[in-house]
């Protein structure tokens, strides 16, 4: 953890982690994390490789979820709902970061 | 394989290539060669340009055969990262240890080179370490599990005259370690210590990490394509390619160093060879040069021992006893030829019978330049 993961944040923010491996395949985004255990490729589709790409520099969920809505014509809450678990997973295999919200 | 097979690989392999604009299939192909396509494509390593042209729209599929290229790009880009997690972990014992080495190839060219590092796949990863140091180096991988494969014919003789050795590691990886581009006369004439003294950084993913500098890399690209196997692939030929199409070499560089390592012939037959596969414009100064070339008789000895047909143990040898510097270190070179150790033969040819045969050979050569 850096010392600006903040994990009690109310609005954190998520950013890759600029130590991940990865590739953008034709029809899919692969993700390697250098200091995981195991040998699993993190498999990305969709919206998933979306998600990726705009993670290049911190937002917030709310911000995530408010471009992804406009891009697909979905509820913003709808799609804050699907993206919150997905980034809890991400982050758990060390793939992205949660930050503290700017001071 | 079929010349038409040959030509689409080509094709695959030129594809994304500025100013290029290869002849790939306009109708979707028919099992049989499809198959033998998509088996070239894994042979050369093409996966990531075949996927992106049928993206693009540039090579007619079906559906079934687009869902197979997809997933051999897939088998190959996961193999890419799962490689460069290992170069990572190597890189940083390496590090630990204080022992100095360079990415060469793979990795290094994927993120160097290409728009995309997928477009550029690899099945092993190469290092360069300093001869002094190369010993260390191997021993660091090795006690980590790894496997030496390639003996050596007495201690300490790659890491003075070879062109390296492979550990392979626990997961199966294989991991070249280099002390040297080529074996041989050519590999003698580089200037080693100088790659290390030119070498560039870059990152992967956030790990520091160094590689040759840009004409030092052409280079070795051009050595990779003509000596590297017994037909030249075509991957090779695309990385100096795009050296030459992308990187804004200094070619006037390029030509002192490949004149000073005696590698021009080299230089000249590669870029030459890409340049037909390819059907690049010739208006390059690089390219011109090269077609205009002619290898002295020197050069074409030098060649035919390090590759192709012509290739022969004692052809080698004798021809690097001439390249070597130093009398004591042409006998010493001729000392573990000649007479290597018991272990070494056991294990690589048998007998002593076989090897009397080979040093016989290398003795009547030797006697025969007198």
């Amino acid at each position: 953890m850096t010392g600006e993961e903040v994990l009690g944040d109310p609005d954190p923010r998520w950013v890759r982690s600029a130590r991940v491996l990865w590739r953008q395949t034709t029809t899919e985004l692969l993700l390697l994390n250098p200091d995981g255990g195991a040998d699993d490729v993190v498999c990305l589709t969709g919206t998933g490789a979306e998600l990726w790409a705009l993670l290049d520099h911190p937002l917030p969920l709310g911000r995530v979820a408010e471009v992804l809505s406009q891009r697909h014509d979905a509820e913003v809450s709808v799609v804050a709902g699907d993206v919150a678990p997905v980034l809890d997973r991400l982050a758990e295999a060390g793939l992205v970061i949660r930050l503290g919200s700017p001071s | 394989m079929s010349a038409g097979t040959e030509r689409i690989l080509a094709a695959i392999a030129a594809s994304g290539l500025a100013g290029v604009h290869p002849s790939l299939p306009e109708v979707a192909l028919g099992q049989a060669d499809w198959r033998a396509v998509l088996d070239g494509v894994a042979v050369q390593r093409l996966a990531g340009l075949l996927a992106r042209a049928i993206a693009g729209g540039h090579f007619a599929v079906t559906d079934d055969q687009a869902a197979e290229a997809a997933r051999l790009e897939v088998k190959w880009a996961s193999q890419a990262l799962a490689l460069e997690r290992v170069l990572i972990g190597v890189s940083e014992r390496l590090d630990r240890a204080g022992l100095d080495h360079l990415v060469l190839k793979g990795p290094a060219f994927a993120h160097r080179l290409y728009p995309d590092p997928n477009l550029r796949s690899f099945a092993d990863i190469d290092l360069l370490v300093p001869g002094g140091s190369f010993d260390d180096a191997l021993a660091t991988l090795v006690a980590r599990g790894g496997r030496r494969r390639y003996d050596e014919p007495r201690p300490g003789f790659t890491a003075r005259f070879g062109k390296g050795a492979s550990v392979v590691t626990p997961g199966g990886y294989e991991i070249d370690v280099h002390r040297s581009f080529v074996a041989g006369p050519l590999g003698q004439r580089i200037d080693l210590a100088s790659l290390f003294a030119s070498a560039v950084p870059f990152t992967l993913a956030d790990h520091p990490m160094r590689q040759l500098a840009p004409e030092e890399g052409f280079l070795h690209a051009c050595y990779h394509a003509m000596l590297g196997s017994a037909t030249p692939r075509l991957v090779p030929q695309r990385d100096l390619a795009e050296f030459v199409l992308g990187m804004g070499l200094d070619v006037d560089r390029v030509l002192r160093l490949a004149r000073a390592w005696h590698g021009q012939a080299v230089v000249a037959r590669a870029v030459a060879l890409a340049w037909s596969t390819f059907a690049l414009p010739h208006d390059h100064q690089l390219a011109a040069w090269a077609l205009a070339y002619r290898p002295s008789p020197a050069e074409e000895r030098a060649m035919a021992v390090s590759a192709g047909s012509g290739r022969s143990y004692e052809g080698e040898a004798v021809a690097t006893v001439s390249a070597i510097s130093g009398t004591r270190n042409k006998a010493a070179y001729l000392r573990a030829v000649l007479f290597p150790d018991r272990d070494y033969l056991r294990r690589r040819e048998g007998s002593y019978r076989a090897r009397l045969g080979h040093g016989l050979r290398l003795a009547r050569q030797l006697r025969d330049r007198r």
